[in-house]
């Protein structure tokens, strides 16, 4: 088991490493020239040098990648004398338009982005999962065909059209949130309910989408586990139809959701960039997306892309282990 | 964009001048402003579509609207303009000095005595030597890219000598030219600069504590010499900013703050944005941002919302740059043929009418400089020139091109290839080139629209222009001279993206500049800046240019509006919230 | 499948129950030969039954037709896609359409684009034409892909099976649509460098590329799987034994027991990919004015809301209608392939 286990850890920093070397890769053979970008009007030659030097451009792409693996784990200063920037550990590197580290601002963004997640998360579970199990119960219903309406209806719409409709014809209409408020962050801890009316409405957004897609898969599974033999040996045995359910249907039924769910939600970590930019959410997607159309901030963008990436690997990790304690068979394999 | 002083060097000849520009302009100020008592307390709310302001640090601060904010609220400078509405809005006032400049050695020497009382919110005095270190950041231009570039122009210091005070390199050189002595600041200038003490309104020129300056993220936090200091700054989030307690009125003549607490919202989505304008549901908030298009004439034809807006010449010329060197529009009749087939009329309509577009323009110099300005002859004088386009016209002057310069006609109705178009990617934009597009594609000029990122467009256009064959871009005058036009635009300045250095045509050209640029003369250079408007203008260097109109919204409970000329932008310092 | 989940876009199948679906029809396969008729002939029969999936369906195909056919069907309302309607614009709003309900006519009958008075009837129809052919080109190529890459994996297994399954675990951890957003403009500069293409035929280009390239991973695995356990039964046994070349099992056995995997990927994958154009459109990304696109029309509809709230009610809806039709099409197909999941 533990030598499992260290060899999925092993190959899940291999993996990072090879995703952050690839992003380095990439944009160096783009023609990007974060250089120019952050040089104005008066830009010379000798002023671009600077600023590729200042941004830690004016290295080999290998040394650059080298750089910044360093700096995530010692620091960093960018520019230098009496105009120096000291970044401490784990410096994701300094974005020359927000004028931070870019640590502190994926850290300022998490929060926003946790919050989305998590309650779009509960959203879409309680919603998801009872809509559909109780669709399977009453198969052929008028409310499994309403279900039915819903699930097409939720996989059908985008979410960037969904969010602008609730915007629009939601929230300004009857004026349900302070417009200036939109998108504004709130401590969930000491304003719970500014916390709530930010983010109830994304996260409604976000948690419609995924809803549908839960509903779907919850019905389908407890449909096809309630045929299954040791359904039909508990009804044979006189278990209550209620006990079966609860005990028997539903435990089968809804594990594969569990690796679903953690792994959807792990996705969510990494920053909902539409749900975010309709809202104006200030979260991972929304920093990330305004880096790429407004500025092109290099450094903000493998930071963002870096983090997001790292979620999904992790929860693999998880998931795998998880799977590795649950089954034995799989630590063989 | 730069941004537009209007300077009153002769003041009878500018001031009727002006009083002109005012006229096409319309009422510009709502008349309640003057008749009602300012309210001190509140809170006074902008909102913006935009993540954060340009810059908060003097250095990198370069827009009229952005200077006249934090120049009323935070940074101070040694002299300002006077915030008032009209023309004396352009006039001079000491700020932490008490006079407006002695100049001496033929203006080649600039002295200021400062202020007794002036503090920064700390309650530390603002010295003599806050003043000279505000200005040594300006040579350090690997941190600061954005400011203006004057000091770095005038200072008596060798190109290149002085790096700025991070590095220090050539500090000796930056002491001799700016020398303190008590309270007296003396700036000692390469050449004669009678307009210096312009400059000096730019929050670039003000004070910076040097054991608080931060390099590069001063921006987040600059420390204040004004009636306000900032409490909070988070991009994309909100700027908060509350009365500095260390300010005193008796120390400032020009200052009169009224609200407890000013906030600025960014990000706001824009639908969002130009919801709160109609509905007036911010009553004490005032919109940064032009509203969009539909939602602008929309707000602008309702009588009801009279007394919350303005619509007024903004200082800018927008412009068409043509690249005219080899294989690109290397052929005037060319580039004539794209002018004459433009539809203007249908961007005039797009943009709700002439009362919001503006004019089509003549020249880059643009009416608001005063006594610069003068119409010139052909462009859009010309007889055969139709403001909805004059496609027939244009086929004529193609079939001429396609004798005597072959290439660029070739370029220009080549289906494959047509002229390319430059443009930032805005939605705005997206509209207009459909119908640039159809217009020129009447006359057999296909266009070849190509949009580029809109956050970095100005950033990138000196890149842009060796790619491109026309490049839209906009310009205001630093003050009112066209010597920070033409030859900004057309001659060695910052800004020229027509490639004209390539001409025959630009020797003689540049010559006239520079014996403009140095003429002391005010009338006589006036008519030099005409007779060069009109040349660049027959090369057709700018196929076209717009004298460009801008609306301004804020909510029902704002009081003391007014438009200020010299920034172009609010009187941000004598706003207040109604009771 | 199609896209991280952040894209908005979701997953419409699940890896399981595609399995469910592909291991039914295997067994079939072996069950009714004695019944002498193939599972095609079966599931045809099934879907035939399926009324909702038969309307859906010819639905679908309308329109795709009318996508196709637009040059022709725009001749017949005479009006052009990119022709600019300006007399049906009131210049005194801000050229904003004439009349009721954005400007809707017998001349047009969606009515015409505020500021450039386009045609929105013929606009919608072009438009559904390029997110279509970037939809049907970005599935197949997806589908071809992870056809020979999966049963490369499966087949093969060894060396080939782990480099293969190494390299998509490496694009699985990729924000691929963050990663599209912000690769797309700087590779189209370099593509239209290179002059492979240029304008909007190098941005639908890089799209299609960067969407078949983190596209392929999830149905290569998903082949993969159905490989791995094919290779395993009896026939294929059989086939080896009687020493046929791997290509010819490959083409022979295993393909036509993998067809039922594709057409279910392809049915739920076309409106994910569909839709994906549109959301690339809203962030920028994809074609550009003058030419059509879904997203564009949307993009444009959303900005004028406030003024001619009709234009972007009948664009929104035009789309939501393909996307659900094909939905519910593709939600039969896999009824019919596999009657076991019993919607």
């Amino acid at each position: 088991m533990i030598k499992y286990v260290s060899q999925r850890l092993l190959y899940t920093v291999m993996l990072l490493l090879l995703v952050s070397l690839s992003v380095y890769f990439i944009f160096d053979l783009l023609p990007v020239d974060p250089a120019r970008l952050v040089c104005s009007k008066q830009c010379t030659p000798a002023l671009v040098e600077a600023n590729r030097h200042r941004l830690g451009l004016d290295v080999p792409v290998l040394q650059q990648w080298w750089n910044f693996i360093y700096g995530l784990f010692a620091g960093r200063n960018y520019a230098e004398g009496a105009a120096a920037l000291h970044c401490p550990a784990p410096a994701f590197g300094y974005s020359f338009s927000r004028h931070e580290c870019v640590t502190t601002i994926l850290a300022k963004a998490f929060p926003v982005t946790l919050s989305l997640a998590v309650l779009a998360f509960i959203l879409w579970m309680t919603l998801g999962v009872s809509l559909g199990v109780l669709a399977a119960r009453k198969k052929g219903s008028i409310f499994d065909k309403a279900s039915t309406v819903f699930v097409l209806i939720g996989t059908s719409l985008p979410t960037f059209l969904t969010g602008v409709l609730v915007v629009i014809f939601i929230i300004l209409k009857f004026n349900l949130v302070d417009p200036l408020e939109i998108g504004n962050w709130s401590n969930p801890f000491t304003d719970p309910l500014g916390w709530l009316s930010t983010f109830i409405w994304p996260a409604a957004t976000l948690a419609f989408a995924y809803a549908a897609t839960y509903t779907r898969f919850t019905r389908s599974n407890v449909i096809e586990t309630m045929t299954e033999d040791f359904i039909r040996t508990a009804r044979a045995k006189g278990l209550s139809e209620k006990i079966i359910l609860r005990k028997h249907t539903l435990r089968a039924a809804l594990a594969p959701l569990a690796t679903m769910a953690g792994l959807d939600f792990a996705g969510l970590l990494g920053g909902a960039i539409i749900t975010e930019k309709v809202f104006g959410l200030d979260g991972l997607g929304g920093i990330s997306i305004n880096a790429v159309t407004s500025s092109y901030d290099l450094p903000i963008i493998v930071g963002t892309t870096i983090v997001a990436s790292a979620f999904v690997v992790v929860a693999n990790l998880i998931v795998d282990i998880t799977y590795a304690f649950i089954d034995p068979r799989v630590r063989h394999a | 964009m730069n941004k537009l002083i209007i300077r009153r060097i002769v003041a009878t000849a500018t001031a009727a001048a002006f009083a002109a520009g005012v006229a096409i302009g319309g009422g510009a100020t709502p008349s309640t402003a003057a008749t009602e008592t300012p309210v001190t307390g509140g809170t006074l709310q902008y909102f913006t579509h935009s993540e954060q302001f340009p810059a908060l640090d003097p250095a990198n601060m370069y827009t009229g609207r952005d200077i006249a904010f934090f120049g009323a609220y935070i940074h101070r400078t040694l002299v300002q303009y006077r915030p008032v509405a009209g023309a004396a809005g352009s006039s001079l006032v000491p700020d932490l000095a008490t006079n407006t400049g002695v100049p001496s050695n033929k203006a080649k020497t600039w002295t200021y005595t400062l202020r007794k009382g002036i503090t920064w919110e700390d309650g530390s005095a603002i010295t003599c030597a806050d003043i000279k270190y505000g200005w040594s950041r300006a040579f350090a231009t690997d941190v600061f890219t954005e400011g203006p570039a004057y000091a770095l122009a005038w200072l008596d210091i060798p190109e290149g000598a002085y790096a700025g005070p991070y590095k220090k390199t050539g500090q000796d050189l930056f002491d001799k030219a700016i020398v303190c002595s008590g309270d007296t600041i003396t700036f000692k200038l390469k050449r004669s600069v009678p307009d210096f003490n312009y400059f000096l309104t730019y929050p670039t020129t003000g004070p910076i504590k040097a054991s608080a300056d931060t390099g590069d993220k001063y921006d987040l936090k600059p420390l204040s010499s004004g009636p306000y200091k900032i409490q909070k700054y988070s991009i994309n989030d909100e700027l908060v900013m509350v009365r500095n307690d260390k300010w005193n009125k008796s120390s400032d003549p020009i200052r009169t703050p009224y609200p407890d607490k000013i906030t600025v919202t960014f990000g706001l989505n824009e639908d969002v944005r130009d919801q709160i304008v109609l509905d007036d549901s911010k009553p004490n908030a005032i919109s940064l941002d032009a509203l969009q298009p539909a939602n602008n004439i929309k707000f602008f034809s309702d009588p009801a919302n009279a007394d919350r807006r303005m619509n007024n010449y903004d200082p800018y010329t927008s412009y068409l740059a043509a690249n005219v060197s080899k294989g690109h529009l290397d052929c005037l009749l060319v580039r004539k043929a794209i002018f004459f087939a433009f539809d203007t009329q249908a961007l005039i309509n797009l943009s709700g009418g002439v009362v919001y577009y503006g004019e089509p323009g003549d020249s880059p110099v643009k009416p608001v400089l005063g006594m610069d300005y003068a119409p010139t002859t052909g462009n859009i004088h010309d007889p055969n020139y139709k403001i909805d386009g004059n496609p027939e016209y244009a086929k004529t002057l193609l079939a001429q091109a396609k004798k005597s310069c072959p290439t660029a006609y070739n370029r220009a109705t080549n289906k494959s290839q047509g002229v390319i178009y430059y443009r930032a990617d805005t939605a705005g934009n997206k509209k207009a080139a459909v119908l640039v597009e159809a217009a020129l594609a009447k006359a057999g000029i296909v266009v070849n629209t190509v949009y580029k990122p809109a956050g970095t467009y100005n950033a990138n256009l000196t890149a842009y222009k060796k790619q491109t064959d026309i490049l839209s871009g906009g310009w205001g005058a630093d003050w009112a001279n066209a010597s920070t036009v033409i030859p900004e635009l057309w001659g060695e300045g910052c800004c020229n993206y027509t490639q004209n250095k390539t001409t025959n045509e630009y020797k003689g050209f540049i010559r006239n500049v520079n014996k403009a640029l140095v003429e002391l003369d005010r009338e006589k250079q006036a008519k030099m800046w005409h007779s060069l408007a009109q040349f660049g203008m027959d090369q057709y260097w700018y196929i076209r240019t717009v004298f460009g109109k801008s609306q301004q919204t804020w909510g029902s409970k704002i009081g003391g509006i007014y438009y200020w000329e010299p920034q172009g932008s609010f009187g941000f310092g004598q706003i207040y919230v109604k009771k | 499948m199609v896209m991280s989940n952040a894209s908005g876009l979701r997953k419409h199948v699940t890896f399981k129950e595609i399995c469910s679906v592909v291991d039914a029809t295997v067994q079939e396969k072996e069950a009714v030969d004695v019944a002498q008729r193939t599972p095609k002939q079966i599931a045809w029969n099934r879907f035939k039954q399926n009324r909702t999936g038969v309307i859906a369906g010819i639905i679908s195909i309308g329109f795709i037709l009318a996508a196709y056919a637009a040059p022709l069907i725009v001749q017949i309302f005479k009006v052009g896609p990119y022709d600019l309607y300006l007399d049906q614009l009131d210049p005194l709003k801000a050229n904003f359409p004439i009349g009721t309900a954005g400007g809707i006519s017998w001349a047009h009958p969606f009515g015409v684009t505020p500021e450039d008075g386009r045609d929105i009837f013929a606009n919608v129809l072009f438009g559904s034409r390029i997110s279509f052919t970037v939809a049907i080109i970005t599935t197949i190529s997806s589908i071809g892909l992870g056809m020979l890459l999966g049963i490369t994996a499966g087949y093969f297994r060894g060396r080939v099976d782990a480099l293969i399954g190494r390299y998509s675990d490496f694009l699985f951890a990729f924000p691929s649509f963050f990663m599209i957003i912000a690769l797309s403009l700087p590779a189209v500069e370099r593509i239209q460098g290179w002059g492979i293409a240029q304008g909007n035929n190098a941005r639908l280009l890089v799209l299609i590329v960067f969407l078949v390239f983190f596209g392929w991973p999830g149905f290569a695995r998903l082949v993969r799987s159905q490989a791995l356990s094919l290779r395993e039964r009896d026939f294929v046994m059989a086939a080896q034994a009687q020493g046929a070349s791997n290509f010819r099992i490959i083409t022979k056995e295993l393909l036509p027991n993998l067809w039922s995997t594709a057409i279910i990927f392809l049915s739920l994958a076309l409106p994910g990919y569909l839709a994906a154009e549109a959301v690339f459109a809203y962030l920028g990304i994809g074609v550009q004015p003058p030419a059509i696109s879904f997203g564009l029309l949307l993009d444009d509809a959303r900005k004028s809301w406030s003024s001619d709230p009709a234009y972007l009610l009948i664009t929104s809806g035009y789309l939501i209608a393909i996307v659900l039709s094909l939905n519910l099409l593709g939600d039969a197909i896999r009824d019919a392939i596999d009657p076991k999941a019993d919607r």
